[in-house]
């Protein structure tokens, strides 16, 4: 459980966050935002970058944790979606500057979990060889994050959601003929 | 939860600056003054101000400002210069013949820790800090004169008063900060202090 001061500081940096661009944000902001001193700050965070990965990391496992199981490639999408919107402005915020390769890294990590518990449900009981498997979850947690990415890249608009749902809503059954294509192989 | 209480820390703040200030005059004074004054009393004023000093930083250090940067040394700094002051008031004829030395040592090593609180103050976000190194490499300039030339008359002992008052005045104006809702120290011990144990200091 997150103490107090470190509490502080994630909620400062967050409110920062929704207000002005990660390079405009300063430690110094920080504390005089939430009156914790410098000291208290260096104590629980080695720098701002380290405090980004903290806050992207929990985010991202609070997201996994709500997300317990996934019926097809549209609720892996929604539910990364969802991680990107819980905090949409921030997360632009980020996105848009020098760290954004520690968010792309927990978004991957994000996609990577969803495709995995998708894929892992659809083909229970098939016999698939692992290196087969890990390929699958990799090329559409890549395809999840490429979406994301453009997604992000043009500012989040509204319309774009819909339009990449209808992309997987034309791939389904796809888990199913995965499944079919890989036992043809392992045999 | 009650935020800190603020008088300790103007105190502190509005002490550090003015005795800095006057610092400055006292070195601009020594700087253009014709005549060099009389040794002894020269070292009684000097010893006045070094004690005051040092008391105003040890206030300082333990007023605990949000920043936590223009004070973070002063605990040996405080002290050095109390110890110095005292020293100069108790033997100020003597005191005379070691001053420049004394002094130069003293201000050196106030320069180097200040430079390094400055190179804090830019990695923490605070804009004027080139300006602070600035007056951290004049400080430690003058100082080296005075060091190296303590037969140089009371140019070099008034350009080292000058520089290490207009140093603190810096440090006073750009890492001094007072905010009324700072958390108190004693939510932070809790926590440095509990079973997890501090990670770094």
């Amino acid at each position: 459980m997150a103490s107090f001061t470190r509490k502080a500081i994630r909620e400062a940096f967050l409110q920062l966050l929704d207000e002005r661009m990660l390079s405009e944000i300063t430690v110094k902001d920080i504390v005089e935002r939430c009156g914790i001193n410098r000291n208290s700050f260096y104590y629980h965070y080695r720098d701002l970058p380290a405090l980004i990965e903290e806050i992207v990391q929990e985010e991202a496992d609070a997201v996994i944790a709500g997300h317990a199981s996934l019926h097809d490639m549209v609720d892996c999408f929604d539910a990364v979606v969802s991680f990107v919107t819980h905090r949409k402005r921030a997360i632009l915020h980020i996105f848009r500057s020098v760290n954004r390769d520690v968010f792309e890294r927990y978004l991957m990590k994000t996609c990577r979990y969803f495709v995995d518990t998708y894929l892992t449900a659809a083909l229970l009981g098939d016999p698939v060889d692992p290196k087969d498997r890990e390929a699958a979850v990799h090329f559409y947690a890549c395809t999840c994050f490429g979406l994301v990415i453009d997604w992000l890249s043009q500012g989040m608009p509204e319309q774009t959601v819909p339009a990449c749902r209808r992309i997987f809503a034309f791939k389904a059954g796809q888990a199913e003929e995965l499944a079919r294509q890989l036992h043809k192989l392992h045999t | 939860m009650k935020p800190r209480a603020t008088a300790p820390l103007w105190a502190a703040k509005v002490a550090y600056s003015t005795l800095a200030a006057l610092w400055c005059v006292l070195g601009g004074w020594l700087w253009l003054a014709p005549a060099r004054p009389d040794p002894a009393a020269l070292s009684r004023l000097i010893g006045t101000g070094l004690l005051l000093f040092g008391a105003v930083r040890l206030l300082g250090y333990l007023a605990r400002d949000l920043y936590r940067l223009a004070f973070q040394d002063d605990v040996p700094l405080g002290v050095g210069a109390v110890l110095l002051g005292a020293g100069l008031l108790w033997r100020p004829e003597a005191g005379s013949a070691f001053l420049s030395g004394s002094l130069g040592v003293f201000c050196l090593l106030d320069a180097l820790f200040k430079g390094r609180a400055a190179r804090q103050a830019g990695r923490f976000g605070i804009r004027c800090w080139r300006w602070l190194c600035l007056l951290a490499a004049g400080g430690l300039l003058a100082a080296l004169w005075l060091l190296v030339a303590p037969w140089g008359g009371q140019k070099p002992l008034g350009a080292a008063l000058l520089a290490e008052g207009l140093l603190h005045v810096g440090m006073a104006a750009g890492t001094i900060k007072i905010i009324r809702n700072q958390v108190p120290d004693s939510r932070d011990r809790e926590e440095v202090f509990s079973c997890d144990g501090p990670k770094r200091w």
